[in-house]
C-alpha cells in the first residue's frame, strides 16, 4: 500500500485507485446551499404552530371552567346557599352548637365563652369550630369535599391539566423566542 | 469583520476542558464563518457550505443509506445556521459541524427505521451504485474511528490534510485512522496485501 497516495494522492496505488473508482457513484455532487430565507419563516411557522394550539387550549380550559361552574348551579337545590357557600370547605365540619347548651360547663373558661359565641363577637382560634350567630337563623349546610361528584372532579382535573399543558407550551415558546433573538 | 470581537476574543477549549484566552489572529480561512455568524450573511453561509458540504456528506454517508444523504446534508447546514450563535470559537467549527452531522445521521436513521423507510440501493437497479453501496457496507462495519475518515478519503476524494483541516482532527490522527482503516477494509473486502 502506497502511504503517500493514501495521504495526499501523490504517486499511485492501484488498489486504492480501484476503490476510489468503485465509490465514485456515491460521491457528493455539489448542490446549491439551502436558502436561509426558508429557514427563518420555518422558525416563525414553528412559533405560530405552537401558539395556536396553546391559545386553543387556554380557550378550551376557560370554557370547561365556565361550563363546570354553570353545571354546578342547576344541580344545587338551593341557589342562595351556593352564593353564600365558600369554594373551599373546611375538612372537618362539626354540627352547630345549640344556643343554650345544657349541662354544667367543664371549665370556667367555657362558661365565659358560651354567651360570646352566640353573639359572634369571639372567633375561636380553631377553624374546625364555627361560631353560631343566632339560634333562630336557618343553618347553612356546608358542602363537604365528599359531596363533589365524580364528574365535577374529573372536569376540574381536566381543566388543571389543560392549563398546565398550555403553560408549559407557552414557556417553551417563550424560551425559543428568547433564544432565537439572542 | 475581521476586527470583530468574535474574531479577536475567542476562547480555546483544551482537551482538559479549561478555557484559554488567546490573542492569536484567526487564519483567513475562518473569515466566512465569522461573517456568517456575525451578520447572517447568506453569501458567507454559501461559502462555508461549499467548503464543508463534502465533509458533512462523508460523515452522513458513513451512517445513512446513500439515498437519504443529500437531503440530510442540507438539514445539517440549516441546523448549523440556527445554532451558529452557540459556536464560540470559529476554529472549532469543523468538529462542531461533524457533531451536528452525527446527531442528524442518528436521528434520521432512527426515524427511518421506525417507519421502515430504510432502503439501500437494490442490486440490479444501478449496477455501479449497488456495487459501491455494497463496498460501503464493508466500511460501515469498521470501528467508528475509521469509518468517517475512510469515507471522506475514498468516497469524497479528500486528502488527509483536507480531512484534518475540515474536521479539526490532528493530521497524525487522520494518518493513523487512514492507515489502520485501510488495512481492515482490505481484509474485509478480500483485497490482497
Amino acid at each position: 500500500m502506497n502511504e503517500d497516495y493514501l495521504w495526499d494522492k501523490t504517486g499511485s496505488d492501484s488498489g486504492i485507485e480501484d476503490l476510489e473508482e468503485l465509490f465514485a457513484p456515491l460521491r457528493y455532487i455539489p448542490t446549491a446551499p439551502p436558502a436561509l430565507r426558508v429557514a427563518k419563516p420555518a422558525q416563525a411557522r414553528w412559533l405560530t404552530g405552537w401558539l395556536t394550539p396553546a391559545a386553543g387550549l387556554l380557550t378550551a380550559a376557560t370554557l370547561l371552567l365556565a361550563v363546570g361552574i354553570n353545571w354546578r348551579v342547576p344541580n344545587q337545590g338551593n341557589t342562595s346557599e351556593l352564593a353564600t357557600a365558600p369554594l373551599s370547605v373546611p375538612s372537618e365540619t362539626k354540627p352547630p352548637m345549640p344556643a343554650q347548651q345544657p349541662g354544667p360547663p367543664s371549665t370556667p373558661r367555657q362558661i365565659e365563652e358560651t354567651p360570646r359565641a352566640v353573639t359572634a363577637l369571639h372567633v375561636p382560634k380553631s377553624r374546625s369550630v364555627r361560631p353560631v350567630r343566632t339560634a333562630a337563623k336557618p343553618q347553612v349546610v356546608k358542602r363537604d369535599k365528599t359531596e363533589i361528584t365524580e364528574e365535577e372532579l374529573q372536569a376540574y382535573q381536566q381543566v388543571m391539566l389543560a392549563l398546565s399543558i398550555a403553560s408549559d407550551k407557552l414557556k417553551i415558546v417563550s424560551e425559543a423566542a428568547n433564544g432565537s433573538e439572542e | 469583520m475581521a476586527d470583530s470581537g468574535f474574531a479577536q476574543n475567542y476562547q480555546l477549549v483544551s482537551l482538559a476542558g479549561d478555557t484559554v484566552q488567546t490573542d492569536a489572529p484567526l487564519p483567513p480561512k475562518y473569515a466566512a464563518i465569522v461573517r456568517w455568524k456575525e451578520t447572517g450573511d447568506e453569501e458567507a453561509f454559501g461559502e462555508v457550505y461549499r467548503g464543508y458540504a463534502a465533509m458533512v456528506h462523508g460523515v452522513l454517508l458513513a451512517k445513512l443509506p446513500a439515498d437519504h444523504v443529500q437531503d440530510a446534508v442540507q438539514e445539517v447546514f440549516l441546523l448549523a445556521h440556527r445554532n451558529i450563535n452557540k459556536l464560540r470559537d470559529p476554529r472549532a467549527f469543523g468538529g462542531w459541524l461533524v457533531a451536528i452531522a452525527r446527531n442528524q445521521a442518528a436521528s434520521t436513521y432512527r426515524s427511518r427505521r421506525e417507519t421502515d423507510e430504510i432502503t439501500e440501493d437494490v442490486p440490479g437497479r444501478e449496477d455501479r451504485r449497488a456495487e459501491a453501496a455494497e463496498a460501503l457496507a464493508a466500511i460501515r462495519s469498521l470501528p467508528p474511528a475509521y469509518r468517517e475518515t475512510l469515507v471522506m478519503r475514498l468516497v469524497e476524494g479528500l486528502t488527509g490534510e483536507e480531512i484534518a483541516s475540515l474536521t479539526g482532527l490532528s493530521p497524525d490522527s487522520v494518518r493513523v485512522n487512514l492507515h489502520r482503516g485501510m488495512n481492515l477494509l482490505r481484509k474485509s473486502l478480500g483485497i490482497g496485501k
